[in-house]
C-alpha cells in the first residue's frame, strides 16, 4: 500500500513537471511585464516535438541514439526514488548517493552528445558542463554529509521524516539550504550559471550540448532536464523544509500535504524566475567563486551543528 | 596463504588475466614483424605466474622471490619494444623504482623476522600482537614506502606515466589492472593481518597521502593528450582513492570503531576489483586504437566509432564504469567509499581527525568529478565526432580475439555493478569477521532493474506510439561555412582548457603562442613532482659523483692502496662489531 502511494505521488510529480515549467515561464513574463504564453504550453511543445521528424548528423554515433532515452529514464528513475508529498519514514530504496549518481547519468550522456556531432558548440558546452559539475561534487558531498550528521541516515525517506520532526529550523539548516539552492542552480543550468533561454555561443552550456538534437530526441532531452530540475527542487523542499508533508496514510493529510507541496514549489519557482529576471549570467570563471561560496556555506552549516 | 584475502586476489587475477590473454592472441600480431613473439609470451605468462605466486606464498622468503620475479618480468615487458629509445628509458626508470620498492619490502620482512623470529606468515600474524609501538611504526613505514612505490603513490608515482605508455597495451593492462593491486594486497596483509592495530596517526597519514595522490593524479590525467598516459595517471588516482579508504579503515580500527572500519576496508577491496576490471578494459581499448591507427595522441584521433563499432562500445562501457555511471561497477565502489567517509565523520569524536576525514572526503568528491571529465575527454575525442587527421581515417579493424577479450571484461563491468551488493556483502563478512553481517541492502540491484524497465518503456513509447516521425540524416551545421572541416570540432586541448586555467599550476601547464599568418598555440604539461624532486635528486647524485671521480687518478698504485685501506677498515669493522 505504502509503495503504491509512493508510486502514485511520483507519477503525479512526473505528470505535473511540464506545468511547473509553464509556471516558471509565466512568472518570468509577469515580472518582465508582458503576457506570457499559456501555462500549458510546455505540454504542447513536447507533443509537437514528438510528432516532428528528427534530423541526425551524419557524424553522429550510437550516443545520439541512446542518450535521450537514457537521460530521461535516469530522471524518471530518480523521481520514483524520492518522497514528494507523502512520506512514511522508510523505504527499501532511496539512498541519497544513488539518487545523485543516477542523476549523474544525465550529465555523462548529455556531455557525450555534445561531442558526438563533431560540432564546435557541442564540445564547448560539454567542456563547460563538466568543468562546473567537477566543482559541484564537493558541495554535494558536504550536503549529504550534513544531512547524514543531522539525521544519521542516507535514506532520503528517513532523512525527510526525521527532518520533519525537528520543531524549529536552526540557522545551520538555513545555511545548508542556501548552499543546496546554489547547487540546484548549478546542476540544472539555470541563471546565473547558465542561461536557459539563449542560443548565443558565448553563454550557452546546456543548450549548446543539445543544439544538434531535434524531433523526439529533443523532446526527451527537454523533458529530462525539466524532470531533473523538479527532482532537485523536491529534494530541496523535503530535506530542508519538510513541514506539512503527509505522514499518515489518510486522505485529508495527503491532500493537505499536496497543497502545501504545491505552495512550496511555487515559492521556489518564483524565486528561480525572480533570479533569472534580475541577474545577469556569470562569466564562466566566476562560477568557481559562486560554487566556493556555496561550499563555504555548507562548511559553516556543518561547523555550527557538529563541531 | 589460505584465507579469504588471498583467494579474493587470486579471483581478481583470474578474472582480469584470462581476457587479457585472449586479447593478446590478436594483439601480438602487430609485433611479429619486428620483435620476437615467443619472448613476449614467455614474459607475459611468467609475469602472471609470479603475481599468482606472490598472492599464494605463505612465508616471506617466497613472497620476496615471487615479488622480484614479478618486477623483473614486468621490466622485460616494458622494454619489449627495445628499438624505441623511449621504451628503454622508461624501462630503466621503472627498474630503479621497482627496486627501491623491492628493497623496502625486503627491509620490512627482515624487521618482521627480527621482531617475531619467523618467516612464516601464520607465526608472524600470531606474534605481532606483542610488538612495541616503535616496532609497529618501523614495519608500517617500510610497508608504506615499499608497497606504495609499487602501487604508485605520490611522490613515488613517476614511473607509472612512463612505463605504462611504453609497454605493449596488453602488458600495461596487466600491470595496471593486477600488478598495482598485488602491491595493495601486500599492504593490506601487513597492515591488517600482521600489524593489527596501527597508530591512529599512521592511518591518518596513509589517508592523506592517498587523497593527495588522487587529486594530483586526476588533474594530471585530465591534462594528458596521450590516451595511455591519461589512463596511467588515472590508475594512480584510483590507487590514491583506495589507499585513502584503507587509511580510513586503519584510523577507525585504532579508534575501535570496528564496523565502519570494516566497511571502509570492504569499499577499498571492492574498488580494487572494479579498478582491475575497467582499467584493463580501457587499456585494451587504447591498445586497439593503437593497433588500428598507430597513434595514441588524442589530437590526431576522432570518429573511430564508425570504423570500429565493437571496440567503441566496449570502450564506452569501460568509460562509463570509470566515470561511475550507474549501474556499472565503478559507481558502486565509489558510493561505498563516500558512505564510509561520511559515516566515519559522524562517529569520530576527535576534532582534528574528523576534520582531516572531512577534507579527505571533499577532495575525493572533487576527484570523482575530475574523473568524469577525463573519461569523457578520452572517449569523446577518440571515438566520437570526425577524424582529426588522416591517421584516424584509413584504419583496419581489430581481430576477433581482441574483441572477445574486451567483451568479457565489459560484461564483468556490468555484472559487478548490477550485482555489487552480493560481492560487497561477501567482502564485508570477511573484513568484519561476522559471517552473518550485511553491509548494504540490495538497493542497487533493484534500482538497476527499475532503470532497465524504464528504458524499455521509453523505447516502446517512442517507437510504437510515435511511428509517424521520420529520421533524416544530414551534415552537422558548419557555422555558416559551406564545408565542414575536422578542426572545427572541439580539440582535446580545448576541452580541458577551463580546468587548466584553474588548476594549471598543479599540472605544470605552460603554453606558448606564436602569431604569424595564423595563430599557433602549443600547450605543454609536465609532472611538477618529477621535475622538482626527481631531477633534483639526480642533480645531487651527479654532483657528488663528479666530486668523487677525482679519486680516479689512473695509477695502479693508488688503486692498490685504496684496496688495502678498505680491507683494513672492513677488518676493523668485522672484528669490532661482530
Amino acid at each position: 500500500m505504502k509503495y503504491i502511494l509512493y508510486f502514485a505521488q511520483s507519477s503525479i510529480l512526473l505528470m505535473l513537471t511540464p506545468l511547473f515549467m509553464g509556471i516558471i515561464r509565466n512568472l518570468k513574463a509577469y515580472i518582465r511585464g508582458y503576457n506570457g504564453f499559456p501555462i500549458m504550453q510546455p505540454y504542447s511543445d513536447i507533443k509537437k516535438l514528438f510528432s516532428k521528424g528528427r534530423v541526425i548528423s551524419s557524424s553522429s554515433s550510437f550516443i545520439t541514439v541512446i542518450a535521450p532515452v537514457l537521460c530521461l529514464s535516469a530522471c524518471i528513475t530518480a523521481v520514483f526514488m524520492i518522497p514528494v508529498f507523502f512520506n512514511d519514514g522508510n523505504s527499501y530504496y532511496g539512498n541519497f548517493f544513488v539518487i545523485i549518481f543516477i542523476l549523474g547519468i544525465v550529465k555523462f550522456f548529455i556531455s557525450l552528445t555534445g561531442l558526438d556531432t563533431a560540432s564546435c558548440f557541442g564540445g564547448m558546452g560539454s567542456s563547460r558542463e563538466l568543468f562546473i559539475s567537477m566543482l559541484v561534487e564537493p558541495v554535494m558531498f558536504m550536503i549529504v554529509a550534513f544531512l547524514y550528521m543531522e539525521t544519521n541516515s542516507f535514506n532520503i525517506f528517513n532523512i525527510v521524516s526525521i527532518a520533519a520532526e525537528i520543531p524549529e529550523y536552526g540557522i545551520a539548516n538555513m545555511i545548508a539550504a542556501m548552499a543546496f539552492a546554489v547547487l540546484i542552480v548549478a546542476e540544472n543550468s539555470r541563471m546565473p550559471v547558465d542561461n536557459p533561454e539563449t542560443h548565443l555561443e558565448l553563454t550557452m552550456i546546456h543548450e549548446a550540448m543539445i543544439l544538434d538534437t531535434s524531433g523526439k530526441d529533443l523532446a526527451l532531452m527537454e523533458l529530462s532536464s525539466y524532470v531533473k530540475l523538479m527532482v532537485f527542487i523536491t529534494i530541496f523542499i523535503n530535506c530542508f523544509f519538510p513541514f506539512g508533508i503527509a505522514v499518515q496514510m489518510a486522505p485529508i493529510p495527503i491532500i493537505i500535504g499536496f497543497v502545501i507541496y504545491l505552495l512550496k514549489v511555487s515559492i521556489v519557482l518564483g524565486l528561480i524566475s525572480l533570479i533569472e529576471c534580475v541577474m545577469a549570467k556569470f562569466r564562466l570563471f566566476r562560477i568557481p567563486e559562486l560554487l566556493s561560496a556555496a561550499f563555504s556555506l555548507s562548511l559553516v552549516a556543518m561547523v555550527i551543528n557538529f563541531f | 596463504m589460505h584465507d579469504f584475502l588471498s583467494i579474493y586476489f587470486i579471483a581478481l587475477i583470474i578474472i582480469t588475466a584470462l581476457p587479457v590473454i585472449i586479447y593478446s592472441f590478436g594483439y601480438v600480431e602487430e609485433y611479429r614483424k619486428y620483435y620476437s613473439i615467443k619472448y613476449f609470451w614467455a614474459m607475459l605468462l611468467f609475469f602472471i605466474a609470479s603475481m599468482t605466486g606472490v598472492v599464494l606464498s605463505n612465508n616471506s622468503v617466497s613472497f620476496i622471490v615471487f615479488w622480484e620475479l614479478m618486477s623483473v618480468s614486468s621490466f622485460f615487458l616494458v622494454i619489449f619494444e627495445y628499438k624505441k629509445r623511449e621504451s628503454v628509458k622508461a624501462g630503466i626508470m621503472y627498474f630503479i623504482m621497482t627496486h627501491i620498492s623491492g628493497l623496502m619490502v625486503m627491509i620490512m620482512f627482515i624487521l618482521l623476522y627480527k621482531f617475531t623470529g619467523s618467516y612464516d606468515f601464520h607465526v608472524i600474524a600470531d606474534y605481532t600482537g606483542q610488538l612495541t609501538d616503535y616496532q609497529r611504526w618501523a614495519v608500517l613505514i617500510f610497508a608504506l614506502i615499499g608497497f606504495g612505490s609499487k602501487a604508485g603513490l605520490v611522490p613515488l608515482h613517476a614511473w607509472l606515466p612512463k612505463a605504462h605508455p611504453s609497454a605493449p597495451s596488453n602488458a600495461s593492462a596487466l600491470m595496471s589492472g593486477i600488478m598495482l593491486k598485488i602491491a595493495l594486497y601486500g599492504f593490506i596483509r601487513v597492515a591488517f593481518i600482521f600489524v593489527k592495530d596501527a597508530s591512529v596517526y599512521f592511518g591518518v597519514t596513509v589517508m592523506v597521502i592517498g587523497t593527495v595522490t588522487a587529486i594530483y593524479s586526476v588533474l594530471n590525467s585530465l591534462s594528458q593528450n596521450d590516451i595511455k598516459k591519461l589512463l596511467a595517471y588515472s590508475s594512480a588516482e584510483n590507487i590514491g582513492m583506495i589507499f585513502s579508504a584503507i587509511g580510513l579503515a586503519l584510523t577507525l580500527r585504532s579508534l575501535n570503531i570496528g564496523n565502519i572500519s570494516s566497511l571502509a576496508l570492504a569499499a577499498a577491496m571492492f574498488h580494487i576489483l572494479n579498478h582491475a576490471v575497467f582499467k584493463s578494459l580501457l587499456f585494451m581499448s587504447a591498445g586497439s586504437v593503437l593497433f588500428a591507427t598507430s597513434t595514441k595522441n588524442m589530437n590526431e584521433l576522432g570518429g573511430l566509432y564508425k570504423k570500429m563499432k565493437f571496440v567503441a562500445i566496449c570502450a564506452f562501457i569501460g568509460t562509463a564504469a570509470i566515470a561511475s555511471v550507474p549501474p556499472l561497477n565503478g559507481f558502486a565502489g565509489e558510493i561505498l567509499i563516500f558512505v564510509s567517509f561520511i559515516q566515519a565523520l559522524a562517529s569520530v569524536k576527535i576534532p582534528l581527525i574528523s576534520i582531516t576525514i572531512l577534507f579527505c572526503g571533499i577532495t575525493l568528491a572533487l576527484t570523482s568529478g575530475g574523473v568524469v571529465w577525463a573519461s569523457v575527454k578520452s572517449f569523446g575525442t577518440t571515438y566520437l565526432g570526425e577524424a582529426r587527421t588522416s591517421k584516424a581515417e584509413d584504419i583496419h579493424d581489430v581481430p576477433a580475439s581482441m574483441k572477445a577479450g574486451m567483451a568479457v571484461l565489459a560484461a564483468f563491468a556490468i555484472a559487478f555493478g548490477v550485482f555489487s551488493p552480493f560481492i560487497i556483502n561477501l567482502i564485508y563478512r570477511w573484513t568484519s569477521g561476522n559471517y552473518a553481517a550485511n553491509a548494504v541492502g540490495y538497493e542497487i540491484t533493484i534500482v538497476s532493474g527499475f532503470l532497465a524497465l524504464v528504458i524499455l518503456l521509453i523505447c516502446f513509447v517512442t517507437t510504437r506510439l510515435f511511428k509517424c516521425s521520420t529520421t533524416a540524416e544530414s551534415r552537422t551545421w558548419g557555422c555558416g561555412f559551406n564545408t565542414f572541416k575536422p578542426y572545427m570540432q572541439y580539440s582535446p586541448d580545448g576541452f580541458i582548457q577551463p580546468g587548466l586555467k584553474l588548476f594549471g599550476n598543479i599540472t605544470g601547464y605552460s603554453k606558448d603562442v606564436k602569431i604569424k599568418e595564423t595563430i599557433h598555440l602549443k600547450g605543454r604539461v609536465r609532472d611538477i613532482i618529477e621535475a622538482n624532486l626527481y631531477f633534483r635528486v639526480v642533480e645531487i647524485v651527479d654532483k657528488a659523483a663528479s666530486k668523487i671521480i677525482k679519486i680516479h687518478y689512473g695509477k695502479i698504485q693508488i688503486y692498490l692502496s685504496y684496496i688495502f685501506v678498505s680491507l683494513i677498515i672492513s677488518l676493523i669493522l668485522v672484528l669490532k662489531f661482530v
